[in-house]
């Protein structure tokens, strides 16, 4: 019989991990199993695209710190750089766990001691961060190997190690968390968590991209490896504070003396002391922090005035009224106006602290550039960002999906297909616009295009971004994801979204070509391309309303 | 008045008939209730004449108006209570009853005035203005309640309406089917509950795996049963009878 806190724990690691793989009477279907195949596909690129950049930014740290005599550097460099990873993780998946307090509280009225359920929770918050920190310290580690030969048990710590720095790291997370959520109502709010968990993700991605470049470039220069080696340099003092990383270094760089060996035990009883200290001293308060998250009342101004005759609005048509429903429900719910409109926002402030980041770099790339204005290039730049940002707030390709459980409830409402689908079509297309003006104005401030190419690339932008606003619904409408609890999978994991989002690279990646390789008078371009748009709305204009109205007839 | 003629509907992922060949008379001036066990087809045919769900077959008219031809008129004479009342927890209350008053084309003076009876009546008036996601689910049931009747249909379809109701609300639910009927409209509700069925009902369905196995009033079912030599026994209640239909239905169907 496995402990309660064993049994809760693998729960936890299950329900949040469990993959259903399809059998093999279903991997006969072709559609599955290409589907399986694309997947499998998909997930080793991501695996393999992190290696690559975790291989590139190692040996280029060996490259380095060798000249210097000082390679074994690289470990605590990796050390550093995995403790802080595996803490911003740790601290960003402990908050958002708590938005899931309702499952929790199930848990409540089991016979399951405070400190019982802290440790299982914290047991799924570990687990993640260990593949994480095993992941980033055995590339380095690898690379290290085969440059230097260590002795075997280097590895066997470099893996020991990397399951000891999220430890500590596990327990200021909740060391921090747990009272907050106590004391501030702010984080006992399931909206407020899920947009400081997304706004920390997007912080997250930021910062690795800015961190890698970085890295890459100061490695180039000569002067680095004394920089960092410097007693005063940040991470020199990072290294020396942060004891879990210090020991990691020590137990890997004296890996197979006892100096390695001590450091090696060194770190996981001061990381399991520490977690037991936070478990021990607040089990309890955790226990409250589950019993009183999301707890609402009408207190506060929620009350109706009195008569509110104001709030009885103006009649509305069915389109306007739908169309207010359609903006309402997705910009209220974090996880569709995350990865939905908010990318019109997103994108840009990207671009804008890649471009402040690496300004030098970009000037020059942008000084090139210049004489290329004089041709198609000068509208087909904001057009091309216009368009792509306007086609890529995946609103139109999983308006279907995200309706889902409220079909049947839509359905018998006096309101007709074509409806309920321009209302669709108008809200991303009211996305497009913005997208289209975020394009022109970051064209005119970066590039200086003028008024007259700006104009052209506004109206090539949102025949793009129309266009693929049509085809992405007309998608959604032959293949909805209508099966869903948590609303990610009717965005976020839809394939949908994900169809829509690399065929509008993918065309742009064509029509750059086309536009690179085929010599044409400077303005012929917008008519090719517009002409081409201008096809694809007519053909959905002429075919997807009779298609719309019978598959609308057929959803369950 | 909602009738139904040989519909028959199968899920697509299915192999089974949800509902099968299923004909049915809802009149006016009626309380219909329609019972069933679980899965046996309930919300299935309610989804289907309310044109949530197109059938396989067979036709659906709601006051006369075929609900394939003329969709948006037969959906226009229908409130309709869903079994699930989770939905748009994003919306305030007030918002999401403007958005029916709208797709209904209710003008704000009929609106304003059905939703402050309504909404007095079932203890909702102040909390109007806030989010639905922070309503209980008998505040969310009483809110679907509120909108299905904001543009006062002829027919009232209530799929299992007394869940998480207060006995408040619930007794408010009752007099307001009685007030409809009187009025001489439909009401029409499934309900897993026998008691309130016997004494809320003028006439009754039972449904079982997509068939109707009978349908009259609660005394067609006793004498029903007398008449089958089973005599008068001592409890006639509706659950005894409901329970001893379904049973002999089920035991002839395996025969």
């Amino acid at each position: 019989m496995k402990s309660r806190v064993l049994s809760l724990a693998i729960l936890n690691i299950r329900s949040t991990f469990s993959i259903s793989l399809p059998t093999r009477k279903e991997l006969k279907q072709p559609k599955t199993l290409i589907k399986t195949i694309a997947i499998g596909i998909g997930i080793l690129f991501l695996i393999a695209e992190f290696a690559f950049i975790f291989v590139m930014n190692s040996q280029a740290m060996y490259g380095a710190f060798k000249p210097a005599g000082l390679e074994d550097m690289m470990l605590l460099y990796t050390s550093i750089s995995a403790a802080l990873i595996v803490f911003v993780f740790s601290f960003t998946m402990a908050l958002s766990l708590f938005s899931a307090s309702a499952v929790d509280s199930g848990f409540l009225v089991l016979p399951f001691k405070p400190h019982e359920l802290l440790l299982a929770k914290m047991s799924l918050v570990y687990f993640t961060n260990a593949l994480i920190g095993v992941f980033m310290m055995m590339v380095s580690a690898v690379v290290y190997g085969l440059h230097e030969g260590p002795p075997v048990f280097f590895y066997l710590y470099a893996l020991l190690s990397s399951l000891a720095l999220p430890l500590i790291p596990l327990a200021v997370s909740y060391l921090v968390l747990i009272p907050m959520m106590n004391v501030s109502s702010l984080f006992r709010n399931k909206n407020f968590i899920i947009y400081l968990g997304g706004f920390v993700g997007i912080g997250l991605a930021l910062a690795f991209n800015l961190y890698i470049q970085g890295t890459m470039t100061k490695l180039q220069d000569a002067s680095f490896a004394a920089e960092f080696t410097a007693p005063d340099s940040f991470l020199s003092r990072l290294g020396r504070a942060w004891i879990p990383s210090l020991l990691a270094w020590k137990s890997l760089s004296r890996a197979g003396d006892f100096i390695g060996f001590a450091s090696l035990l060194g770190n996981f009883a001061l990381g399991f002391a520490v977690l037991a200290l936070v478990v021990f001293f607040l089990g309890k308060p955790y226990l409250r922090s589950i019993q009183i998250f999301g707890e609402t009342s009408f207190s506060k101004g929620k009350r109706r005035k009195n008569g509110g005759s104001e709030e009885y609005g103006r009649r509305q048509t069915p389109i306007a009224s739908l169309l207010a429903r359609e903006i309402r429900l997705m910009n209220r719910e974090p996880i569709f106006f995350i990865n939905g409109p908010f990318i019109v926002i997103l994108l840009p402030v990207f671009m804008g602290i890649a471009f402040l980041s690496q300004r030098s770099s970009i000037e020059g790339m942008f000084s090139a550039l210049e004489p290329l204005l004089a041709g198609p290039v000068a509208y087909l730049i904001p057009a091309a960002l216009g368009g792509f940002l306007g086609s890529s707030t995946s609103i139109a390709c999983t308006a279907v999906s995200r309706d889902a459980k409220m079909l049947p409830w839509i359905k018998a409402l006096p309101v007709s297909s074509f409806e309920y689908f321009v209302a669709k079509l108008l809200h991303a297309e009211i996305f497009s616009v913005f997208g289209a003006v975020v394009g022109c104005v970051a064209s005119r401030i970066v590039l200086g295009v003028g008024a007259v190419d700006l104009a052209l690339g506004f109206i090539l932008a949102l025949l793009f971004s129309t266009a693929f606003n049509m085809g992405g619904l007309w998608l959604d409408t032959a293949n909805p994801r209508l099966r869903w609890d948590n609303p990610i999978a009717a965005m976020k994991q839809n394939p949908n979204a994900v169809i829509v989002i690399l065929a509008a690279m993918g065309l742009l990646a064509a029509l750059g070509a086309f536009t690179f390789y085929v010599s044409l008078p400077r303005n012929f371009y917008a008519l090719i391309y517009g002409i081409v748009f201008l096809a694809i709305i007519m053909f959905w204009l002429l075919r997807f309303p009779a298609f719309a109205e019978k598959r609308y007839a057929r959803f369950e | 008045m909602i009738e139904l003629s040989s519909v028959s509907k199968t899920y697509a992922k299915s192999d089974r008939k949800a509902i099968d060949s299923l004909s049915l008379s809802v009149p006016n001036g009626k309380i219909f209730g329609f019972l069933g066990p679980n899965g046996a087809g309930k919300t299935t045919t309610i989804r289907v004449f309310c044109g949530a769900l197109e059938p396989d077959s067979g036709t659906v008219l709601i006051d006369g108006i075929a609900m394939a031809e003329r969709p948006l008129e037969a959906k226009q004479r229908i409130g309709l209570v869903h079994d699930n009342p989770e939905l748009f927890n994003r919306l305030k209350a007030m918002e999401y009853l403007n958005f029916i008053g709208d797709v209904f084309r209710i003008s704000t003076r009929e609106r304003r005035e059905r939703i402050d009876e309504y909404a007095a009546r079932f203890g909702l008036s102040d909390v109007l203005s806030a989010s639905i996601g922070s309503f209980s689910r008998g505040m969310k049931q009483k809110l679907g309640l509120i909108a299905s009747l904001i543009h006062d249909p002829s027919n009232w379809v209530l799929d299992e309406p007394m869940v998480g109701l207060d006995p408040q609300s619930a007794f408010e639910l009752k007099e307001l089917m009685r007030q409809r009927v009187k009025a001489g409209k439909c009401v029409f509700f499934s309900t897993h509950v026998m008691e309130v069925a016997e004494k809320v009902c003028n006439e009754l369905a039972i449904i079982d795996k997509g068939r109707i196995i009978f349908t009259g009033t609660i005394e067609d079912l006793r004498r029903r049963k007398e008449s089958a030599g089973a005599g008068a026994a001592d409890d006639n209640s509706l659950e005894r009878l409901f329970l001893e239909l379904v049973d002999s239905s089920r035991e002839s169907e395996a025969l």
